[in-house]
Parts: C-alpha cells; structure tokens; sequence
C-alpha cells in the first residue's frame, strides 16, 4: 500500500493507473512485469503452501506405516551414531550442579536418550537392518532429544556453562540429528506440487472474481496489480525461508485492498465484501480449531 | 501389503487422496489471488495464466525445501508426534483432514478468498488441544512458540 502511494506519486496521471480496456492487452512493459510479478507469487505460493501438503503427507505416512518412514532411510547411520557420540561428549561437559529442579529432569532425558540412541546405532549399517519398532524408537529418541534441548537452552544458558564454541557444535549436532526425522522423499513432493499445478488450472474463477472486482470499486488497473503482486511475492518468500507457514489469500488480498485504498482513500473499498471477507478470516481459526478438535475426540472415543 | 491389513492400506490410500484433494483445493483457491491481478488487465489470456500459474506452483514446491513442512508437522505436540498407537494416529489424521477440506471447499464455493493455512492450522491446534485433553495424555507440551509465530504472521 505505501509501495502504491510512492509509484502514484512520482508517476503521475501515468496510463498505469487507467483501468484496463475490454479485450485489449497492455502496453509491453506493463505486461512484462504483471507476467512477472504473477509468475513470482505463484512460485512463492509453491514454496509456501505446497509445503504445508508435503507436511500434512509426512505426518499420514509417518502415524500410519512408521516402520517405512519414521527415519529417513536413505541416510547414513553411521553419521547419525557419530553425530550423537559428539552429542555425548559435550552434554558431559555441561555442569549440572546449578540447574532447577525441571532443567535437571530435562539433562536427564538428553542423556537417557542419547545413551539409548549410541546403544541401537552403535554397530548398524543401514536402517534397513534395524527392526521396525525399534526404527520408531530411534525416531522418538532424536526428537525428544530435540525438543528437551531446546528448553534447556532457553531457561538454563547461563547456569550450564557451556563455551561459546561447544554450544553452537552442540546445537549443529542436535540439529542435523533432527535431519534423519525431517524429511520428506521425493514422490511425495512430487505428488503434492502435482495436485497444487492441476488444482491451480480447474475452478480459479470464483475467486478471481472477488479479487479482481469485488474488493474495490473500480476493477483493479495495472499499477494496483503490479503493486500487490510485488509485495505479496516478497512477503511469502521471506516466511518460506523463515519456515513460517502464512496465509498467501490474506497478503495478497490485504495488498489488494491497501492499493485501491491508496488509490482513492477508503470509500473506494465496497464495504460488503470486506466484510464477508474479514468475517471468514476472522471465523477460520476457531471454527476449524472446535471443529477438528471435537472430531478427533469423537473418532478416539469410538476406535481407540 | 506393507505389512498392513487390507483396510488400513485403503484408509491410507484414502487419507493420501484427501491431500492431494486438500492441495487441488488450495491450488484453485490461491492461485486464483495470483492470477485475478493479470486477468483483469488483460495481461494474460485467462486459460495462459492459469497454466502459466500452475508450473510456477509446482516449481515453487519442487524446490522449495522442507522448513515450512516441518513447521506444519512440528506444530502437533510431541506427544502425538511420538505416538506409536496407529489408531490414534488415524483419528488425528481424519479429524484435521475432514475438517480443513470441508472448510476449504466451503469458502471456495461462496468465492470468498480464505486462508487454507488457516484452516489447516485452526485445525491442527484443535487436535493437538484435544490431545492434551486426553486422559491418558502426560508430559503435556503444545508448542506454544510455534503457534504465536503463525498466529503473529
């Protein structure tokens, strides 16, 4: 919105700002950067919802056939044996003389853990050779080793007294443990970014329409989009990175808005939409939250 | 097959599909957001776009890497994560499936661009809260950071 204000701004009365003609396409320079700007969005939207997919798939696989996908068959589990020899050599080294009661529990399970991972990977070759259960404890093992790290790092830094140095190798080893769990192959990628690519080419005109007519009064001109499509692109591709699932609609929508408002000032926004917009979002999060809670009790109660 | 009785490999196939659906839908929904912007301009052809939009999606995903996933998958308590019980594993899965689907394909039909991220976090919270409800649940750890740092976003 404040990119809108600064373009029309130094490009005043500029045809970017016209509403587009019926039918006919735009000059070539604006229809390279739409082209662009869209291709980017879609690029970013990849990266960031496709992934919640990939997510959703490996939790499936993972709660339903854990012997297959709980580790990352095609690593190496010598390195993880070596990894978690470090991993042992260090927690020695912390001094546990000074920690809380509840820092001293969560020692204590890094170090039961980490003895339970050097016993089972100690003389293997490859996950192939390990017995299905036991690939499920392994699994355990790594995240609780994990998650119990994490928060003796975050209440008891000062009282462990590791070197600078030992923390970060310590927190490189945990963390590319972490990698034997996290992962993803690659059929499942594949089949995620499949259904995204044909759902993208079928039924995309309901909302087209809202955004493109319905959000302001004035259907959106060449700058607006432009001006959007930038600034959603670049939002999306620094929450990627950061690992935080976000909302394409949301951006995009709001970046719509904010550049009819930046166009016009608020009366140019038709007030129904929005709302219907905003109560939706608003709604998601609690409904779905109730909704999938109330179900997952539900089916317990009746198969479990 | 797998080592699994024949109908839980149907109700993995199942579950399998319901993704892939729940992306189609996400797919339609978004991607609507990125190509409305050079429909209404003419920029594109609206059948060009679509396609256009849709091998950039798929690129996205191919080369995306995998920190978004995993902050999907870490957002369940360890509890459930670490859960070996496959039936509790089952009812968690349809419960936050059915309910992101349903939301999704809902605000789809009425065109109102809503948040499949949403969904699929309002209902991942839901059962990693019905979780910590459970009786038997102990150790209870939601990750809470991990939550506000989607919800602040």
């Amino acid at each position: 919105m404040g990119l809108m204000y600064v373009l029309k701004a130094t490009m005043k009365k500029s045809k970017i700002f016209k509403a587009p003609s019926a039918q006919k396409a735009p000059p070539f320079w604006i229809r390279a950067i739409l082209v662009l700007t869209c291709t980017s969005v879609s690029f970013s939207h990849g990266s960031n919802d496709g992934q919640k997919g990939v997510g959703l798939v490996m939790i499936i696989l993972i709660g339903i056939l854990p012997a297959y996908f709980a580790l990352d068959a095609s690593k190496n589990p010598v390195k993880l044996y070596s990894n978690t020899v470090n991993v042992g050599v260090l927690i020695n080294k912390m001094d546990t003389a000074k920690l809380s009661n509840l820092d001293r529990a969560e020692y204590r399970t890094i170090r039961k853990k980490t003895d339970t991972l050097l016993k089972y990977t100690g003389n293997i070759k490859s996950f192939e050779s390990v017995p299905a259960n036991k690939r499920f404890e392994l699994r355990k093992d790594i995240i609780v080793t994990g998650k119990s790290m994490d928060k003796l790092f975050a209440t008891a830094k000062q009282a462990i007294t590791l070197s600078k140095e030992d923390e970060a190798k310590l927190k490189s080893f945990v963390k590319e443990n972490k990698t034997f769990t996290e992962y993803a192959p690659w059929w499942v990628i594949l089949m995620i970014s499949t259904s995204l690519g044909i759902g993208t080419m079928i039924g995309w005109k309901r909302i087209v329409l809202t955004v493109g007519e319905k959000i302001g009064k004035t259907p959106i001109n060449y700058a607006q989009g432009a001006v959007s499509q930038l600034v959603a692109a670049g939002t999306i591709s620094i929450s990627s990175t950061l690992g935080l699932p976000v909302s394409t609609t949301h951006i995009l929508s709001s970046g719509v808005a904010g550049s009819m408002v930046a166009e016009d000032g608020i009366k140019n926004l038709q007030a129904k939409t929005i709302k219907s917009i905003a109560i939706a979002w608003l709604i998601t999060l609690p409904v779905t939250f109730v909704v999938s809670g109330s179900l997952f009790l539900f089916l317990r109660w009746i198969i479990a | 097959m797998l080592g699994l009785s024949t109908g839980l490999v149907f109700l993995l196939i199942v579950c399998l599909l319901f993704v892939c659906f729940f992306e189609c839908i996400n797919g339609f929904h978004d991607t609507a957001n990125a190509v409305a912007t050079v429909i209404y301009t003419n920029a594109l052809k609206p059948r060009i776009a679509v396609i256009w939009s849709g091998i950039w999606n798929f690129l996205g995903v191919y080369t995306g890497g995998i920190a978004v996933a995993m902050g999907i998958v870490n957002l369940l308590p360890t509890d459930a994560l670490v859960d070996q019980n496959m039936y509790h594993a089952i009812s968690m899965i349809i419960a936050l499936l059915l309910t992101a689907v349903l939301w999704n394909l809902g605000t789809w039909y009425f065109g109102i661009p809503c948040s499949s991220s949403h969904a699929l976090i309002g209902s991942i919270f839901g059962v990693g809260v019905a979780y910590m409800l459970l009786p038997d649940a102990h150790n209870i750890s939601m990750n809470w950071s991990k939550a506000m740092d989607t919800v602040l976003a």
